[in-house]
C-alpha cells in the first residue's frame, strides 16, 4: 500500500466525520474513477468535509462543491489531504 | 439552424437539478422526473413556443461533465458538440439552456463553462429556485448575467414560477441567430462567480443531515429501510386485494355478456371458446390480478425515490453488495423487481460498470414480483388447509420470508457469478446523496398509477391473449379422449414429484411463461375438471389443493420454486434488449430454474 504519511498527505478515508479538510492530490488508479472523482470536485485545492458514515461500513460520505458524495473507502484513499490531526 | 421556423435546442444540466421538471412544464409532454442521478437516460424531445418563436427541445441526459465516460454523458457530450447523428427529430442544437440547481451553482457552473466552450449559444436556468430561498441562499443572477455575458434567468419549475420569463428570454436569444457572441477569453472561472455571485449560510443543509443521521444511521438505517420495504409491501397487498376482487367481478360480468352475445349469434362453439374462455377470460384474470398491486406499488416506489431516499438505502446496503463484487444500486433493482422484474431489470441502467449491471439483470428474477407475490399470498393463505394449521399471521410471515429467503439468494448467487461466469473485482464506485426534497403527490399519483396502467394493460393484451389461445387449445385437444394439456401433466409428473410438487404445477410453471398471473388459474384447473372457468374466486383453494394431495411440503416446495424460477418472458427479453446478448436473456431464464428445482430436490430429500 503506497501510503504518504508524509506531513499533510492523509487520505481522505481517515478523515474524521465532522471535520474539513482541504485536498493536496489525488493518485491515479484506472481512467474512469480518476476522471469521475475530478468531475465531481475531487480535486487540488478543493474543500471537503466527512459528513457521514455508512451503518455498515466501507462507505462514507463527502461534501464537496456543495453536493454530498458517498465513496467507497479504497476510492476515498486515493484523495489525498491536508488536515490537523488532533490528538 | 434546422427548418427555418423551428429552432432546436438542447436541455443540458447536471443529475438532479429538476431537468425533467423544467421540460415537462416548457412542452407540456409527460416524462417521468426522479430525484436520482442517472435516472433519465432516454432523452425527449418535446416542443413549445417561446415568446413567437417555436422551439424544440431536446432533453439530454444529466451529467456533471461533458467528457466523462459512461453511456449518458457520451450522447450528451456527442450531441452538443454535434457529432453523432440522432435522427430527423435530433437535429444538433440552435442553443442550449442549461439548467442550474441554485444550491449548487458551483457544479452546475463548472458545466456551463465547458458548453460556454463549445461556442454554442446558451443561458442559465437557475432552478430550485424556491429550495434556495428556503435554506436562505442567494445567487445574484443579475451579477452573474453580467459577468458572463449570457441571459441568465430565475425559476422554480416545479411551480411554473420563472417560466414565462425563460421562454422570452430563449426566444430573444434565438432571434439573435448566431451574430457570433464573442468568447470572452476573460471570462471568470466557476469558482470566481461563484465567490461573487453566491451566498450560502453555514449549515444550509441542517435538514439534511439530520435525516440522514436516521435514515442513514449507524443503528436506524437497515431497520428503517426493512420497515419501509415491509410497509410498502402490506399496503400493496392489503390495498390491491379489494381492488382484484372487484375488478375480476366486472370482468366476469362483462364475459358473461360476450358469452351469451356470441350465442346468440350462433358463433360456432370452438370459435366462441376460444374467444371467450381462452383470449378473453385469460387477459382478464391476468388484468385483475397484475394491475392493482402495481398501481398500489409503483407509486409509493416513486415516492421514495423522489422523495431522495432511495440513494440512502444503496449507501447503507452496499457492504452486502461490495462484498459479492457487486454494487451497493442493485439494492435499488431489486426493489423495483419487487414491482415487475422486467421493470428491475430496465432499472439496472443505474448501474455503471458492465460486469456488476449484468450480475443484478440475471438475478433480479429471486426477487418476487407482484404476480408471484399473489401467487406466494394465495397459497400460503391456502396453506391451513393443508397443513391444518390455521395461524392468522401465516400468510405475512411466508410472504415476509420469502422476500427474506429472496434476498439472501440473491447475495450468494451475485457472488456465484462474480467468481465463475462474471469475474472481476469490485468496481469504483461514487454515489451522489441529494437534498431530499417532497415530490408533488397529485402529479406523482397520476403519472405514476397512468403509466403503470397503459403498461399493464399493454403487457396483458400482448402476453395474456396468445398465451390464453395456447392454453385453451391444449385444454380441449386431445389425442385417445385425454386433453393435450392432460398428457402434459401425467408427462411432467415424474419430474415434479422428485422435487415436491406434481406433474400439475409443473405444467402450470411451464405455462405460465408469459405470466406469473397464471400460476394458480392453470393450477386449480389442472385440478378441477370444470375446465378454466369459473376461477375468479379463490376461495376455497386449500380445499382443491387438499383434494388434489397436496402435504405441506408440497406448499414449502411450490412456494420455493415460485420464488426461484424462470422470470416471465417480457422479463428474459427485457434482459435481451439491455444487455444486447442472447445468451445472457437465455442464462437469466436458466440459471434461477437449475437453482430453484435443485433446492426444491433437496428439501423434498430432507423433508419428505
Amino acid at each position: 500500500m503506497t501510503e504518504k504519511t508524509s506531513m499533510g498527505a492523509l487520505p481522505l478515508d481517515t478523515l474524521p466525520i465532522g471535520r474539513s479538510a482541504v485536498i493536496s492530490d489525488v493518485l491515479k488508479k484506472n481512467a474512469d474513477i480518476s476522471k469521475r472523482l475530478l468531475q465531481l470536485g475531487f480535486r487540488k485545492e478543493s474543500d471537503v468535509e466527512c459528513v457521514g458514515e455508512s451503518p455498515l461500513g466501507g462507505m462514507r460520505a463527502y461534501r464537496v462543491l456543495e453536493s454530498i458524495i458517498a465513496l467507497r473507502n479504497e476510492d476515498a484513499r486515493l484523495i489525498l489531504t491536508s488536515y490537523e490531526q488532533q490528538e | 439552424m434546422n427548418s427555418k421556423s423551428e429552432f432546436t435546442v438542447a436541455l443540458a444540466g447536471n443529475p438532479n437539478v429538476g431537468k425533467s421538471t423544467v421540460f415537462n412544464a416548457l412542452t407540456g409532454a409527460h416524462q417521468h422526473t426522479g430525484n436520482w442521478p442517472g435516472k433519465t437516460v432516454s432523452s425527449a424531445v418535446g416542443s413549445f413556443d417561446a415568446d413567437g418563436v417555436a422551439v424544440r427541445l431536446v432533453d439530454i441526459p444529466g451529467t456533471y461533465s461533458l467528457c466523462a465516460r459512461s453511456p449518458d454523458e457520451q450522447v450528451a457530450h456527442d450531441y452538443i458538440c454535434g457529432a453523432g447523428d440522432y435522427g430527423a427529430e435530433r437535429q444538433p442544437p440552435c442553443a442550449v439552456i442549461v439548467v442550474c440547481d441554485a444550491c449548487s451553482m458551483r457544479r452546475s457552473l463548472e458545466l456551463a463553462e465547458e458548453i460556454a466552450q463549445t461556442s454554442l449559444p446558451y443561458m442559465l436556468c437557475i432552478n430550485l429556485a424556491d429550495e434556495a430561498d428556503s435554506r436562505g441562499i442567494t445567487v445574484d443572477h443579475v451579477l452573474l448575467e453580467s459577468l458572463l455575458n449570457v441571459p441568465v434567468v430565475r425559476c422554480a419549475a416545479r411551480s411554473g414560477a420563472g417560466l414565462p420569463l425563460l421562454k422570452s428570454r430563449l426566444g430573444a436569444l434565438l432571434r439573435q441567430n448566431n451574430e457570433g457572441k464573442e468568447s470572452p477569453c476573460s471570462r471568470p472561472t466557476p469558482k470566481e462567480l461563484c465567490d461573487r455571485c453566491v451566498k450560502v449560510p453555514d449549515n444550509a443543509d441542517r435538514r439534511d443531515r439530520a435525516l440522514d443521521r436516521i435514515l442513514a444511521g449507524k443503528l436506524t438505517a437497515v431497520p428503517i429501510a426493512v420497515l419501509f420495504l415491509a410497509f410498502v409491501f402490506f399496503l400493496t397487498v392489503k390495498g390491491a386485494s379489494p381492488l382484484s376482487e372487484g375488478l375480476a367481478y366486472i370482468f366476469d360480468a362483462v364475459l358473461r355478456r360476450i358469452r351469451s352475445l356470441l350465442l346468440y349469434l350462433g358463433v360456432p362453439y370452438v370459435i366462441r371458446g376460444a374467444l371467450c374462455d381462452g383470449i378473453l377470460y385469460t387477459t382478464f384474470e391476468v388484468t385483475a390480478v397484475m394491475l392493482p398491486p402495481m398501481a398500489v406499488f409503483f407509486p409509493l416506489f416513486t415516492f421514495l425515490e423522489d422523495l431522495g431516499y432511495l440513494p440512502r438505502v444503496a449507501y447503507s446496503f452496499d457492504r452486502c453488495f461490495k462484498g459479492c463484487r457487486a454494487c451497493g444500486k442493485q439494492a435499488l433493482t431489486m426493489m423495483m423487481g419487487l414491482g415487475c422484474n422486467a421493470a428491475g431489470v430496465t432499472g439496472c441502467r443505474i448501474i455503471d460498470s458492465p460486469r456488476e449491471r449484468l450480475i443484478a439483470m440475471v438475478t433480479n428474477s429471486l426477487m418476487p414480483c407482484n404476480g408471484r407475490l399473489a401467487v406466494i399470498a394465495a397459497i400460503a393463505s391456502a396453506s391451513s388447509a393443508v397443513t391444518g394449521l390455521a395461524f392468522g399471521a401465516m400468510p405475512a410471515l411466508i410472504l415476509f420470508g420469502a422476500v427474506a429467503l429472496g434476498t439472501v439468494l440473491t447475495l450468494i448467487l451475485s457472488r456465484l457469478l462474480s467468481a465463475t461466469l462474471m469475474r472481476g473485482s469490485p468496481s469504483s464506485f461514487t454515489l451522489e446523496l441529494p437534498p431530499y426534497r417532497l415530490p408533488d403527490l397529485r402529479k406523482l399519483i397520476v403519472r405514476s398509477v397512468l403509466d403503470r396502467t397503459v403498461f399493464v394493460l399493454g403487457r396483458a393484451v400482448a402476453v395474456a391473449a396468445p398465451a390464453g389461445l395456447v392454453i385453451w387449445f391444449l385444454c380441449n385437444t386431445g389425442i385417445n379422449g385425454t386433453s393435450l394439456f392432460e398428457h402434459m401433466t401425467r408427462l411432467l409428473d415424474p419430474v415434479g414429484r422428485i422435487a415436491g410438487m406434481d406433474g400439475v404445477i409443473m405444467c402450470a410453471f411451464i405455462l405460465a411463461l408469459p405470466a406469473a398471473e397464471l400460476i394458480l388459474p392453470l393450477m386449480l384447473m389442472g385440478y378441477s375438471s370444470s375446465g378454466f372457468a369459473q376461477l375468479s374466486q379463490f376461495d376455497g383453494i386449500g380445499e382443491i389443493l387438499r383434494h388434489a394431495g397436496w402435504t405441506p411440503v408440497t406448499v414449502l416446495c411450490t412456494v420455493l420454486f415460485t420464488l426461484v424460477h424462470f422470470p416471465c418472458s417480457t422479463t428474459v427479453i427485457t434482459v435481451k434488449r439491455e444487455s444486447g446478448s442472447i445468451f445472457w436473456a437465455v442464462m437469466s431464464a436458466v440459471i434461477p430454474t437449475v437453482m430453484g428445482f435443485s433446492l426444491c430436490v433437496l428439501l423434498n430429500l430432507i423433508l419428505g
